[in-house]
């Protein structure tokens, strides 16, 4: 399992393209920075997070399954899978150790991004809090673990990187994009009792939406929700709230590594 | 894609699994004091004799802070479809179907959005209340749907007006200030005529 | 004339022997006491309740404490010209009614009172030009702090009120002016309901579920206040305005609340020149007509504006930090109208659940997809360019800040390096 990840981790912080995602990030984040300048105030929710919170949920959900699919996907198709499959290596540690690889060095990546943007930032005048700084940090660090996994599952599904490069597109386009206007749509048809449990049913199947309720409430901001959600905002908000947040986790992994684990073993056998 | 569908699926199964609890009577809810608005003027409801609710066929439940408040939504809302109504007995806050309570309508009964009408399980209780209170009406469901609740807001107004008239008030261009021959009106207005002044 | 009655207050100067062997001390000094005389009470714990019917000065001198758990209030003022200072109340009656302070009557003057009280703080019934002015109030959220019904033309100035039901209640009580007050962790900071003229001007609000709220009320003029952070209810907001007519909001500061402003059923208000900032929600419309919402500063909300079932509102001038400006002419304003999109409030309107999509991404590219349509919507005619005032921000110190970058650039390349390396 360490040999992949070390691996994985040598393998991306080698390849050209991880470079050009320090441009991007550095680009993003220090332009949303700059923008923060006319924000009347650095901390709680208001304005500037919510773009910033909006940004990192188109972007980097997309870039992390991309990159997450693809980093297996690649492997599929060029037959390294295959010859790694003669070695007596267990399933779960080479998924494990592509995560941990990728995750790695995306956090890599984006830290530095993260501090090289900060730096910007002071060097053009501007204050932050870093309250603010480090939830927003915290917060885009979440996204960018729970996608690549999502990415790393799709590639355990896929055989081309074509293949991954449309699943993962699509994926993102009904989590991100359009998953208000499916629920909205698909809760039409039920009973209205239903759907506030279906709603909170689909809080938790999306990781985007959980990860930014979640953020919008840390910003002890759960009251916009309204009145359906007010058990779940104050109970989230407890202390027992972060236990489920670790269940949540937990139970995420479970059911992600599990499942690419039996599709890869299923593979294997064919 | 199959995670969608396994997603897709888990949904569907858990629609059943709901779709197989059927329908039972319609139930009064609780009132949560620190999240339920009146649905009408959205003040906070408290937990007390005045509440009222309205159970939708949808399984949708409104509170009112006060039984002006519902007949006012009710007044609005005509093409809802209504399981139930409910409001509260004076004294023990038992809740009851509106159609089998009695009500009592006294101007010095404080309410919280002041309709001054109060609602009691039975006949007996409510006209010992009305004895007890000087210039109380006892009402039935059916008398209580003819209740001029728009009437005692006009009241409302119309004390305004007179507030307003001995300082040159721009007129309050809105809702009736016609009926102001209604007797009732004119009783309550000199009632509470110095008050104003 | 005055010569005389500075004599007979001399003259009439009595002073009390703390643990008096009476049961009640103060009250039989009060009823010995001539009209227009002075009652100085020596510092010291005193159980008892108080009735004062006639035109005294009570003066505690030092700290003075009354405390009463009986039904009664600690002390009931009636008639007329009664002045109280310097006083601590205890109420500990747990009674539906009960409350600290009883008043009726008129030309009262209570200064320098402070209240504690498991229900209501100070009731005033029927009463006419009282003034209750720096004290302090502390509850048990079970009660008003000062309930005003049926009066008129009282002043409550530099009063600060905590933990109450509502602040500062008005039934059906005309031409009051409540300045420079503060109420906080309350449910309503101040409430007006059937209330006409009365004057709102330089309070804060704050943390409660709602900083102030007209209903049914007539030319209330709300100036320079401060209504911020009622924003952990879910039905949290700054101000709401409910079948409230002729109300002149100007230049409040509404910052950081759930709501900013609230508007329901509401006619012919003015909303101008007011900071509405940081709000999750800056103002909500519904079903509002013929206001005037003019010169206001709209920065920093998540989401500035919703407006459903309003017309006929005058809206211009107003900076909106979420609008795109451009100017042609160069007079300062925008040519480009700013919509405030009602699709939200409309789809949470019929569905509350709703609103656990506020601000989701896709929710904003669905409301960008259903363009309402324009008679629907509430728009700015022509957005100011520039906002007017100037925004002071907290920040962490610089060099925290430099050395959170630094760290991040030091460890990220660090990592960076020895992935590189290992073999």
């Amino acid at each position: 399992m360490w040999n992949i990840w070390r691996s994985e981790l040598r393998m991306s912080l080698r390849q050209r393209s991880y470079y050009s995602f320090i441009l991007l990030w550095v680009a993003v984040i220090s332009l949303l920075f700059l923008l923060q300048a006319s924000a009347p105030s650095l901390t709680g929710y208001t304005n500037m997070t919510g773009t910033v919170v909006n940004i990192a949920l188109y972007l980097i959900p997309l870039f992390m399954l991309i990159i997450g699919s693809f980093s297996i996907a690649n492997e599929m198709e060029n037959g390294q899978w295959r010859l790694l499959t003669t070695y007596p290596l267990f399933s779960l540690s080479y998924i494990v150790g592509k995560i941990g690889g990728q995750f790695t060095s995306q956090l890599i990546v984006f830290t530095f991004s993260y501090g090289l943007s900060l730096a910007i930032g002071l060097l053009s005048g501007n204050g932050f809090s870093s309250e603010w700084l480090l939830s927003i940090y915290l917060f885009s660090i979440s996204l960018l673990f729970f996608f690549l996994v999502i990415g790393v599952v799709v590639g355990c599904l896929v055989s081309t990187r074509w293949q991954a490069l449309s699943i993962s597109v699509s994926l993102w386009f009904f989590l991100i994009m359009i998953w208000p206007t499916a629920i909205i749509a698909l809760l039409g048809l039920v009973p209205y009792t239903w759907i506030a449990p279906l709603m909170e049913f689909a809080l938790f199947v999306n990781p985007a939406e959980f990860i930014r309720v979640s953020f919008v409430l840390s910003l002890d901001a759960g009251a916009v929700f309204g009145q359906t959600y007010d058990s779940l905002m104050t109970f989230l908000g407890s202390p027992s709230g972060f236990l489920i947040k670790i269940i949540y986790f937990i139970g995420f992994m479970t059911f992600m590594l599990l499942f690419s684990m039996s599709m890869l073993e299923w593979r294997k056998r064919r | 894609m199959k995670k969608t569908f396994l997603r897709l699926f888990g949904l569907v199964g858990l629609i059943l699994l709901l779709a197989g609890c059927g329908n039972e009577e319609v139930k009064p809810v609780e009132i949560n004091e620190s999240t339920d608005t009146c649905e009408v003027c959205n003040m906070m409801v408290a937990n007390d004799q005045h509440v009222t609710q309205i159970a939708l066929e949808s399984g949708r439940t409104l509170v009112f802070d006060d039984l002006g408040c519902m007949y006012e939504w009710l007044d609005g809302h005509a093409e809802e479809k209504i399981a139930a109504e409910f409001v509260r007995d004076y004294h023990n806050k038992e809740w009851v179907l509106v159609d089998e309570a009695t009500f009592v309508y006294n101007q010095s009964v404080k309410t919280p959005m002041a309709y001054n009408v109060i609602s009691f399980k039975d006949k007996q209780t409510a006209e010992e209340f009305a004895a007890e209170h000087e210039g109380s009406t006892v009402m039935t469901a059916t008398e209580l749907a003819e209740h001029s609740w728009k009437r005692n807001q006009e009241m409302m107004m119309k004390n305004k007006m007179e507030h307003h008239s001995h300082d040159q008030a721009e007129g309050m261009d809105h809702s009736g200030e016609t009926e102001n021959d209604d007797p009732q009106t004119e009783e309550s207005d000199s009632s509470h005529g110095e008050d104003t002044h | 004339m005055k010569k005389f009655t500075m004599a007979l207050l001399v003259f009439s100067c009595l002073s009390i022997p703390t643990g008096s062997e009476a049961s009640s001390p103060i009250q039989s000094i009060i009823d010995t006491t001539p009209a227009g005389g002075t009652v100085e009470i020596e510092a010291g714990e005193y159980e008892e309740t108080i009735v004062i019917d006639k035109p005294l000065i009570i003066v505690g001198k030092g700290d003075v404490l009354l405390r009463s758990c009986e039904k009664e209030p600690v002390v009931i003022i009636a008639g007329e010209g009664v002045k109280i200072k310097n006083i601590t109340l205890e109420h500990c009656g747990a009674e539906e009614e009960d409350t600290a302070v009883s008043i009726t009557g008129s030309h009262h003057l209570l200064d320098g009172i402070k209240i504690e009280t498991r229900r209501f703080g100070i009731m005033l019934v029927e009463v006419n030009d009282v003034t209750v002015q720096n004290s302090e109030l502390k509850g048990r959220n079970r009660g008003n702090g000062i309930d005003l019904w049926k009066s008129d033309q009282n002043q409550i100035e530099n009063v600060k009120i905590t933990n109450v039901t509502d602040g500062i209640y008005l039934e059906q009580s005309h031409e009051n002016v409540l300045s420079k007050n503060s109420i906080e962790n309350s449910r309503y900071g101040m409430h007006l309901m059937y209330s006409n003229q009365n004057v709102l001007q330089e309070n804060s609000s704050t943390s409660n579920i709602t900083g102030a709220m007209l209903m049914e009320t007539d030319k209330t003029s709300v100036r320079h206040n401060m209504f911020e952070a009622n924003k952990s209810n879910v039905n949290a907001q700054g101000l709401l305005l409910y079948e409230a007519y002729n109300t002149e909001v100007i230049e409040n500061e509404i910052r950081g609340n759930r709501v900013g402003v609230y508007i329901e059923k509401a006619e012919k208000n003015q909303l101008v020149s007011n900071k509405i900032i940081d709000n999750f929600i800056g103002v909500q419309f519904k079903n509002a007509n013929e206001n005037k919402i003019s010169q206001n500063t709209f920065i920093g909300n998540v989401n500035e504006a919703q407006a459903i079932e309003s017309s006929a509102n005058k809206v211009d001038n107003n900076y909106w930090d979420a609008a795109s400006l451009v100017d042609m002419d160069g007079d300062g304003k925008s040519e480009i109208p700013y919509h405030a999109d009602p699709y939200f409030l409309t789809l949470t309107k019929s569905v509350p659940e709703y609103q656990l999509f506020f601000q989701a991404p896709g929710l904003i590219l669905l409301q960008k997809l259903l363009k309402s349509p324009d008679d629907q919507l509430l728009t700015d005619s022509a957005p100011l360019m520039e906002m007017s005032l100037t925004v002071e921000k907290e920040t962490t110190s610089r060099v925290g800040l430099w050395v959170m970058s630094i760290l991040m650039i030091i460890a990220s390349t660090s990592v960076f390096i020895l992935g590189r390396k290992r073999k």
